[in-house]
């Protein structure tokens, strides 16, 4: 649209130099014509005032300093076109400062202000932000350079030179300023249609439509024979033109540019996500397959550890050993058998972990330690176990964690049977609902071995936590380690602890506290 | 009655691990497998059939559960030891049918107390050791 304004302005200029020209016979009389001329320069007054508002409001927010100076510069531009219309013949008839040489003047000046700024923005580097000390001097240079320009205007007028002669238009002086002002608007209108070239910004091409239009515009003023002639209102036209714009391409600017920054901003987003998406993706994938790798060097590991123990147990039963023979058939097996734990704790871990914590997959605690009690006496036939429960009456005890946290209890509570060496084995299980630190409902499971503390060494090891970062010596033993990882990345904790019990027998006991969960999935069984 | 027992296991090395274990036990080893498909054949093909099996869970074309499920059918009164390195498996194994679970590694003498415990047994019991 603005390029198509721009073009109806230079085929008015084309008729400027044909038609007004001509005769330099006057389209209106004086007073149409004042009553046209406030009008237009009013309508300019404005464009510029709300330039200078916008701009201006825009660079305080952005700490622009170009803003700050362009806001300025159209300021003072609007003042002086303000001080153009109040000394322009036939407004005010009774003021002696009422002349066509003051009222041009302060015109002319308010030209070479407006592309003095404009070319300044397009040819200084501009790269320190604006502090607020900036907008001070600006407004305070603003003012200084208005009262002395309408102090020299008006009083000194004498002192400047003539540029009206009386009956002929511009003299030579005149006419020279008002060429060099066209000269500097062409300047200024090609340096922004480069940078608009250059940058693809709509701004700077509007500018440059701007300026061309000034130029033309400035061309008309000049070839103006009488004040009312059409060459002079074509000038007051373009003039105005070219602040409207301007002011067109600033509101436009102003409008979509938030729109245009948020598409942007909008746009990375969306690019951001979809790379986070792939990575994620990507990253799940590598947990599969490193779980994979896992899950078969665990087994391999396992099933060629097997034999190994086997054999080694089949020498140790078999023909009389020499004592050293035997010592280093226990340690084989002893190492073989801690290889195989850790590889299959290892492995217990690292599925347990696939399973997300929030996963809605339960275990009822009761159930499942109740269940337990039959398979360890059928599968303990030569031991009296004796399991002395105390569970929750009428409820359910839900936690997180499904088949990994029961396989947890039964290794636990399997450990301690085989541990004994006693046929009679006593163990108190407790379920009980409590509350932790933070105030979260917990389900306690305590299991007590009575009769039996683990020893200093058994329980330095036991409280060892498994950790990926570092070695672990031998802690790799210590079944505790994994299972501690397990509870916790259910939510829970385990606590492991010799005690003393009422009748002072001395007792271990390995304690779990898992988040109470109200109602639950029971885990299918998978293959 | 000499328990009789019927071996799968695609590791060559634990199968002969286990029939020396039971040999010397005095137990009879009715036959051997190495993987899924194979094992349910042969097992149909013994006469008279094992009273136990023992079950690796991942085999070459079918996995243990599957072949125990078939066993089964042709023969419910088969208890069938499971003995694998995939502790995942066990509780599927056990609601498929299985008398029992020993995770490799293993002692002998948790295997052969899991024998002996299923040699009790007229039927298929859960039990995990």
């Amino acid at each position: 649209m603005l390029a198509i304004l721009t073009v109806v302005c230079f085929l008015g200029f084309l008729a400027v130099l044909t038609v007004g020209r001509a005769g330099d016979a006057p389209v209106m009389s004086d007073d149409a014509f004042t009553s046209a001329h406030t009008t237009l320069q009013l309508l300019s007054i404005s464009a510029a005032m709300s330039i200078f508002g916008i701009r201006w409001t825009s660079g305080r927010l952005s700490k622009s300093r170009p803003d700050l100076l362009v806001g300025a510069a159209f300021l003072t531009v609007g003042l002086f076109h303000l001080f153009h219309v109040l000394t322009y013949p036939g407004l005010l008839e009774e003021s002696q400062y009422a002349t066509y040489e003051i009222s041009t003047h302060f015109r002319l000046i308010a030209r070479f202000v407006l592309v003095g700024a404009l070319l300044a923005l397009a040819f200084l580097p501009w790269r320190r932000k604006a502090e607020l000390s900036d907008s001070i001097f600006i407004v305070l240079g603003v003012a200084v350079f208005v009262i002395v320009v309408f102090y020299v205007v008006l009083v000194r007028a004498d002192s400047l030179p003539e540029l009206y002669a009386e009956g002929g238009g511009l003299t030579t002086y005149g006419l020279a300023v008002s060429y060099s002002c066209v000269g500097l608007f062409a300047i200024g209108a090609l340096r922004y249609a480069y940078l608009a070239g250059v940058g693809k910004d709509a701004m700077h091409f509007y500018t440059a439509a701007a300026l061309m239009t000034a130029a033309i515009g400035e061309l008309s003023f000049s070839v103006h024979g009488s004040t009312s002639d059409f060459a002079h209102l074509m000038a007051h036209i373009l003039e105005f033109t070219s602040f409207l714009i301007l002011f067109l391409a600033l509101l436009r600017e102003s409008v979509a540019t938030p729109f245009k920054t948020l598409a942007v901003s909008r746009s990375v987003h969306q690019s951001d996500l979809v790379k986070l998406e792939q990575k994620t993706a990507e990253a799940e994938k590598a947990k599969l397959r490193a779980q994979a790798h896992l899950d078969f060097l665990a087994h391999d590991v396992s099933n060629i550890i097997s034999p190994i123990m086997s054999y080694t147990e089949m020498l140790l039963a078999g023909d009389p050993l020499t004592p050293q023979q035997r010592k280093y058939l226990d340690i084989i097996l002893r190492q073989a058998q801690m290889g195989g734990i850790f590889v299959t704790n290892l492995r217990r871990l690292a599925t347990a972990e696939a399973v997300q914590p929030d996963a809605f997959v339960g275990i009822d605690l009761v159930k499942a330690l109740r269940s337990m009690e039959d398979v360890l006496r059928s599968t303990h036939k030569t031991k009296t176990i004796s399991i002395i429960q105390s569970f929750p009456v009428d409820t359910q005890a839900v936690a997180p964690g499904g088949e990994h946290i029961e396989d947890v209890l039964f290794q636990i509570i399997r450990d301690a049977v085989d541990e004994v060496t006693d046929n009679s084995v006593r163990i108190s299980i407790t379920v009980r609902k409590v509350r932790d630190e933070g105030g979260r409902h917990m389900w306690q499971v305590s299991m007590t071995l009575i009769g039996h503390k683990f020893s200093p060494e058994a329980l330095a090891e036991a409280k060892i936590i498994y950790d990926p970062r570092r070695r672990m010596g031998r802690g790799i033993a210590s079944s505790y380690a994994f299972y501690s990882s397990i509870v916790s990345h259910f939510g829970g904790r385990l606590r492991i602890e010799n005690v003393a019990d009422g009748d002072k027998v001395a007792s271990r006991r390995v304690t779990i506290e898992l988040p109470v969960v109200e109602t639950f999935t029971e885990m299918s069984g998978g293959d | 009655m000499v328990t009789r027992i019927f071996i799968v296991d695609d590791e060559r090395m634990m199968v002969e691990a286990f029939r020396e274990i039971l040999r010397k036990e005095g137990i009879e080893v009715a036959g051997w497998s190495y993987d899924g498909e194979d094992a349910a054949h042969t097992y149909a093909a013994l006469s008279p059939r094992p009273d136990i099996v023992i079950m690796d869970h991942r085999l070459p074309i079918k996995n243990g559960i599957e072949v125990m499920t078939e066993i089964l059918k042709l023969e419910p009164s088969t208890r069938v030891l499971f003995v694998s390195a995939d502790v995942t498996a066990r509780r599927p194994a056990i609601s498929a049918g299985a008398s029992g679970f020993i995770t490799k590694p293993f002692k002998i003498a948790q295997l052969l107390a899991a024998i002996r415990t299923m040699e009790g047994k007229g039927a298929a019991g859960n039990g995990v050791t």
